[in-house]
C-alpha cells in the first residue's frame, strides 16, 4: 500500500481538526452538509399540496450546439416546461395522486414523466409510472490524440443523433388476508433512434466522423408474486417473464435481430427463531434464450443460445447481546450456457460453458463502546469456469471443428472495516478501509489444432486493491455545518504469464462542504469543493508514437459550487449559484497535448410571492463548456415561471 | 441444482415450528404487568397533534389498521399497551420516544415490519442493514417521530431524496457524462433497492442491474468478454458519472490496457498483444474498439471484431 504525500497531509489535517474544533460546537450531528441544488428547475421541491409550475424559456446559443444538446438536451430556441402534482384523500382513507413534469426543449415534442397511483391503506396499492425522454449525441467522437489537440474540428455527422427511451411500469399490491398478499406488475422499455458511438464509421479510424448505432427494440416483462407472513415465518414466491425483440444495427453494416426471452422464479424464506436469531434463504432459477440472427454484412447467422441459472442463498442474522449483531450467509450460483450460430443447417460457432461459484460472507456490527460504531465485513468467494468454444460444433456434436477448452479458477477475499466515533457533541469521525485480493488460475487452453487458438488467453493473474476513506463532520452552533474528507484507491493488477506485466490504478479525492444557514435569517450561504486525481499506468511506461492515442492516463477533476439565497422581506427571494467543473488529462503529455475541459454553470433566480398560493419567478442560467479541442459552447437561458398551489 | 435444493429444503424443515417461534415488536420490551390496550382515541385525547399529523396518512388511527393477526391497532401497535400510561397521567409505562431512540436498528425496523411483513424479508440483506439507518430515517413523511431529511414526496424526482445522505454521488452526477438522475430521468431506485442488496441470486450479481435496461449485452454469447461475464460492468464503466463518453473509467486505449497490457508492448516490439503486432493498427489515432467493436460479447468472432 502506497501512502503518498496528499494522503498524509489529509490525515494529519483531519486529526488536528477533530481534536481542536469540537470545543466550539454546540449542536448535534445530523445529515451531511448540503449545497444548494443548482440543477433543480423552478418549483422543484413540491410537497404534497396540489401544485403546478409553468415555465417559458428562451435560449441564446453560441458555439457547438450539438455538444450542448448532448450535455443538456436543449435544442429548441424557445421552449416550455411544466410540473404538477394532484393529491386526493377520500373519506375512507384511500388516496390517489398524479404528478409529473415535461418539456419540449429537445425536438419540440413533449417529453417527460408522470406517476399515477393510489391506495386503500392496509389493503391495496397501485402505481403507474411512465417516462419518455430523448438523448442527443455529439456529432464528433470524443478522443484525445495529437491530431485532435485543437481546432479545426474533425469530420462530423450530418445530423444530430437522437435516441428515445420510453419506459412504463405498472405495479399492484393486494393484501388478501393478514397472512397472504399478492403483487404483480408489467414493465416495458422501448428504445428507438440513433446513438452516437465511440468507434468511427466503417473501416475508418482517426480523423473520421463517428459511427452510430441504430436501435428499435422493445422489452416487455410480466411479473407476479405471492407472499406469506405469519408468526416468525415469512416467505415470498415471485415469477417473471421477459421478452426482448427488435432490431439493432452498427453503422448499417452489422445488423442484429433480437429475440430474447427470460423466465425466472425466486423463492424467499425467513424464519425468526426468537428475538435474537433469524434465518433467511433464497432460491432462484432462470432460463435465458436468444434465438435472433446476426448479419455481419456478409452472412446472416441464426443464433441459438441458452443460459440456465440456479442460485441459492442461506443466511443467519443474530443479535449477540445488546451491543453486537452478526450476519452470515452462503451463496451458490451455477450458470450453464449452450450457444450456437448456424448458417442454414451448418453449425459455425458453438460453446458449452459452465460457471459455478460460491461465496461466504460475514458481517459483524458492534456498538458497545461509548460514542463508537464498528463494522467488520469479510467475504470469501470461489468460482470455476469450464468452457469449450469451437469453430463448428463442440465435441460430441455432428460437425466438430477446431475447438479450445479452458479451465479457470478464481478465489477472492474482500475485507472491510468501518468505524465511526463521535467526538464531543458535534463532531464525528468516520473511517473505512477495504482490501480485495483476487487470484485467478487460468490454465493454458487445450487446443484441438495447436495453430488455431480461438480466444485470447489472459493467463494467471492477481489483483490487490485497497480503498480507504476518512471523513470528519462538524456542526458549529445551529448555523454552520462543515464536512471534510478524503478517499483513496490503490490497485495493482499483475499478469504472471507475461513477464509479470503490471498495471496500477491510484486515485485520491478530497472534499469539503460548508454551509452557513442561520435559519429564519435572511441570508444562507453554501459552498462545496472537491478535488480528485486519478492515474492509470503500466509497468514499463510505454510511450505512444506521435500518431497514436494516449496509453497512460493522469486525470484530475475539480468541482467548486458556491451559492447563496437571500430573502428580502417576506415576499422576495434571490438566489445565486455557480458551479465549476475542471477536468485535465496529462497522461502521455510529453507526446500528446494535454486535455483541458471546463464546465462553468451559473444561475441567478428571483422569486416573488404574489399571494400565499402563487409565486412568479425569473431566472438567468449560463452554461459554458470550454475545452482545448473543438466542442466549445455557451448557452444563455432566460426563463419566467409561475407556480401555484391549490 | 443440488446446491439449490438442499438449503431450501433445510429451511422448509425448520418452518413447522413457526407457530411457537412467532415474535412481535412489543415482545422485545419489558411490558409492565397489568398494562392493557386502551385504543387510539384515548391516546389522541392528549396527543391531538399526532392525530393531525396522520390525518391524510395511511397510518391515521382512524383507519383502524391492526398488526396482522393481533387486532392491536393505532398508536399502541408501536408504543405498546397504554392503560398504565393513562392512569399515571402520561408519565411512562409505554414504549416512548426516549426508549425507542435508544434501540438498535433491528428493533426499530421490527416496529415497522410487524405490519409491513414483505419488507422484513428484503431488509435483512440490504445496504442499510447493520447501519444506524432504519425505516423512519427515510420514510419521514409516514411517521410522526422522524426528522432531519426532506421527505421523498417533496422532490420532483425520487432519486434526489437519497442524495441528502450521499452527497458524494452528486459530484458524479454533475460530470459531463452521467446517468441523468438529477434531471429526473432515472431514479436511484432504478438500480438500487434501498431495502435489499444487489440480488445475489440474479444472473450475474450486480451486472443484473445494468442488464435490465441494456438487455442486448446479456447474451448469451458464444464468445463472452470475461471482463463483463466474470467481472462487473463497473470494471470499465462508472455508472454514476464520468469525464469520458459512455461512462468509461478512462479515455481510449488506456482503459483496455489496464487488463490486456503485456510486457513488451512498445514500439520496439511492434506493439504486440495476444501474439499479434498492433503497430499499424494503432496508428492513425485508432482505438481498440475501432476494430474490436463487439466488446461486450460476440456470436461470430472470438476476438470481438466486426465480421
Amino acid at each position: 500500500m502506497k501512502m503518498n504525500r496528499t494522503t498524509t497531509i489529509t490525515v494529519l489535517g483531519l486529526a488536528l481538526l477533530a481534536f481542536a474544533l469540537p470545543a466550539l460546537a454546540e449542536d448535534t450531528v445530523d445529515l451531511p452538509a448540503q449545497t444548494e441544488r443548482i440543477w433543480a428547475p423552478t418549483g422543484d421541491v413540491i410537497g404534497q399540496d396540489n401544485h403546478g409550475t409553468a415555465t417559458f424559456q428562451a435560449k441564446d446559443p453560441h458555439g457547438n450546439e450539438a455538444k450542448g444538446a448532448e450535455d443538456w438536451q436543449l435544442v429548441q430556441k424557445y421552449s416550455g416546461q411544466g410540473l404538477f402534482g394532484y393529491f386526493r384523500t377520500k373519506e375512507n382513507g384511500s388516496q390517489y395522486w398524479l404528478r409529473g413534469y415535461g418539456d419540449n426543449a429537445g425536438t419540440g415534442g413533449l417529453v417527460g414523466k408522470f406517476d399515477l397511483g393510489g391506495n386503500i391503506p392496509g389493503q391495496f396499492k397501485w402505481n403507474i409510472d411512465f417516462r419518455d425522454f430523448d438523448y442527443f449525441y455529439d456529432r464528433t467522437s470524443e478522443m484525445r490524440a495529437p491530431g485532435f489537440a485543437a481546432p479545426p474540428p474533425p469530420p462530423e455527422l450530418g445530423g444530430l443523433p437522437k435516441l428515445n427511451w420510453r419506459r412504463a411500469s405498472i405495479r399492484a399490491d393486494y393484501r388478501l388476508s393478514d397472512q397472504f398478499s399478492l403483487v404483480g406488475g408489467f414493465n416495458r422499455k422501448c428504445r428507438n433512434g440513433q446513438k452516437g458511438s465511440l468507434l468511427r464509421g466503417f473501416g475508418n479510424t482517426g480523423a473520421s466522423a463517428p459511427g452510430t448505432k441504430l436501435f428499435d427494440t422493445t422489452t416487455n416483462e410480466f411479473w407476479g408474486g405471492v407472499g406469506y407472513a405469519g408468526g416468525g415465518f415469512g416467505s415470498d414466491l415471485n415469477v417473471s417473464y421477459r421478452s426482448t425483440s427488435g432490431t439493432r444495427a452498427l453503422e448499417g453494416r452489422h445488423n442484429f435481430n433480437d429475440d430474447q426471452t427470460r423466465f425466472g422464479a425466486k423463492l424467499g424464506l425467513s424464519y425468526a427463531l426468537n428475538d435474537n436469531f433469524k434465518f433467511v434463504g433464497h432460491g432462484a432459477t432462470s432460463k435465458l434464450e436468444n434465438t435472433g440472427w446476426d448479419n455481419t454484412g456478409i452472412r446472416t447467422y441464426d443464433l441459438n443460445g441458452e443460459t440456465t441459472t440456479s442460485a441459492g442463498q442461506i443466511g443467519l442474522l443474530a443479535r449477540l447481546g445488546k451491543s453486537a449483531n452478526l450476519a452470515a450467509s452462503a451463496n451458490f450460483r451455477s450458470l450453464d450456457t449452450d450457444a450456437r450460430t448456424n448458417l442454414g443447417a451448418d453449425v459455425q460457432q458453438a460453446t458449452a460453458r459452465k460457471r459455478d461459484s460460491q461465496d461466504y460472507r460475514i458481517a459483524l456490527n458492534y456498538h458497545g463502546l461509548a460514542k463508537t460504531r464498528l463494522r467488520l465485513n469479510y467475504r470469501y468467494g470461489t468460482s470455476n469456469l469450464d468452457q469449450t468454444v469451437a469453430e463448428g460444433d463442440i465435441p460430441g456434436g455432428a460437425q466438430v471443428g477446431d475447438f479450445q477448452v479452458s479451465d479457470q479458477t478464481r478465489t477472492q477475499h474482500d475485507f472491510s472495516f468501518r468505524a465511526r466515533y463521535r467526538v464531543g457533541i458535534a463532531a464525528t469521525i468516520k473511517a473505512k478501509v477495504a482490501w480485495r485480493k483476487q487470484e485467478i488460475d487460468d490454465k493454458n487452453p487445450v487446443l484441438s489444432n495447436p495453430g488455431n487458438q480461438l480466444t485470447y488467453w489472459m493467463g494467471d493473474r492477481d489483483l490487490n486493491r485497497y480503498r480507504w476513506e476518512l471523513a470528519l463532520r462538524m456542526r458549529f452552533g445551529r448555523w454552520v455545518r462543515f464536512d471534510i474528507g478524503h478517499q483513496a484507491i490503490d490497485q495493482t493488477f499483475e499478469r504472471k504469464e507475461f513477464g509479470m506485466s503490471e498495471s496500477t490504478w491510484t486515485a485520491n479525492r478530497g472534499f469539503t462542504n460548508l454551509t452557513w444557514s442561520p435559519g429564519g435569517g435572511s441570508l444562507d450561504l453554501y459552498g462545496m469543493f472537491s478535488y480528485g486525481v486519478e492515474k492509470y499506468s503500466l509497468t514499463t511506461d510505454p510511450v505512444p508514437t506521435a500518431d497514436m492515442n494516449a496509453i497512460a492516463y493522469n486525470g484530475s477533476t475539480m468541482r467548486f459550487t458556491p451559492g447563496a439565497t437571500y430573502h428580502l422581506g417576506e415576499n422576495l427571494s434571490l438566489e445565486g449559484h455557480y458551479e465549476g467543473v475542471r477536468f485535465e488529462d496529462t497522461g502521455n503529455d510529453d507526446v500528446i497535448k494535454k486535455l483541458q475541459a471546463d464546465h462553468d454553470r451559473m444561475r441567478l433566480r428571483a422569486g416573488y410571492d404574489i399571494s400565499s398560493a402563487a409565486k412568479v419567478w425569473a431566472s438567468y442560467t449560463r452554461n459554458e463548456f470550454d475545452e482545448n479541442r473543438w466542442d466549445d459552447y455557451i448557452h444563455h437561458l432566460y426563463s419566467v415561471s409561475v407556480s401555484g398551489t391549490f | 441444482m443440488l446446491r439449490l435444493i438442499l438449503p431450501v429444503a433445510g429451511i422448509l424443515l425448520l418452518s413447522p415450528g413457526i407457530a411457537a417461534g412467532g415474535v412481535s415488536f412489543v415482545d422485545a420490551f419489558d411490558v409492565p404487568a397489568g398494562a392493557g390496550y386502551v385504543g387510539s382515541e384515548t391516546c389522541l385525547d392528549c396527543h391531538d397533534d399526532v392525530g393531525e399529523f396522520y390525518a391524510n396518512s395511511p397510518h391515521s388511527p382512524d383507519r383502524g389498521l391492526a398488526i396482522p393477526g393481533t387486532g392491536i391497532a393505532g398508536c399502541e401497535a408501536c408504543h405498546g399497551p397504554g392503560s398504565l400510561h393513562v392512569e399515571e397521567d402520561g408519565d411512562g409505562f409505554i414504549i416512548g420516544p426516549e426508549i425507542l431512540a435508544g434501540q438498535g436498528q433491528g428493533v426499530k425496523v421490527a416496529m415497522c415490519t410487524q405490519c409491513h411483513t414483505d419488507k422484513g424479508l428484503e431488509w435483512t440483506g440490504g445496504p442499510h442493514a447493520g447501519t444506524d439507518i432504519s425505516c423512519a430515517n427515510c420514510h419521514t413523511d409516514q411517521v410522526h417521530f422522524a426528522g432531519g431529511v426532506t421527505p421523498v414526496s417533496d422532490f420532483r424526482n425520487k432519486g434526489e431524496f437519497c442524495l441528502q445522505c450521499h452527497p458524494a454521488q452528486v459530484t458524479d452526477f454533475r460530470l459531463p457524462f452521467r446517468h441523468r438522475v438529477l434531471e429526473g430521468q432515472i431514479d436511484c431506485q432504478d438500480c438500487h433497492n434501498p431495502h435489499a442488496d444487489f440480488d445475489q441470486t440474479a444472473w450475474n450479481g450486480m451486472n443484473g442491474v445494468c442488464l435490465e435496461c441494456h438487455v442486448e449485452m446479456e447474451g448469451p454469447f458464444v464468445y463472452e468478454h470475461e471482463g463483463v461475464a466474470s467481472e462487473d460492468c463497473i470494471t470499465c464503466h462508472r455508472p454514476h458519472g464520468s469525464n469520458h463518453d459512455k461512462l468509461l473509467i478512462t479515455e481510449s486505449n488506456s482503459m483496455c490496457l489496464q487488463c490486456h497490457f503485456e510486457q513488451g508492448f512498445n514500439a520496439g516490439d511492434g506493439w504486440t498483444l495476444g501474439g499479434r503486432g498492433h503497430g499499424g493498427l494503432l496508428s492513425d489515432e485508432a482505438r481498440c474498439f475501432d476494430c474490436h467493436t463487439e466488446v461486450h460479447g460476440s456470436n461470430t468472432d472470438p476476438n470481438f471484431k466486426d465480421q
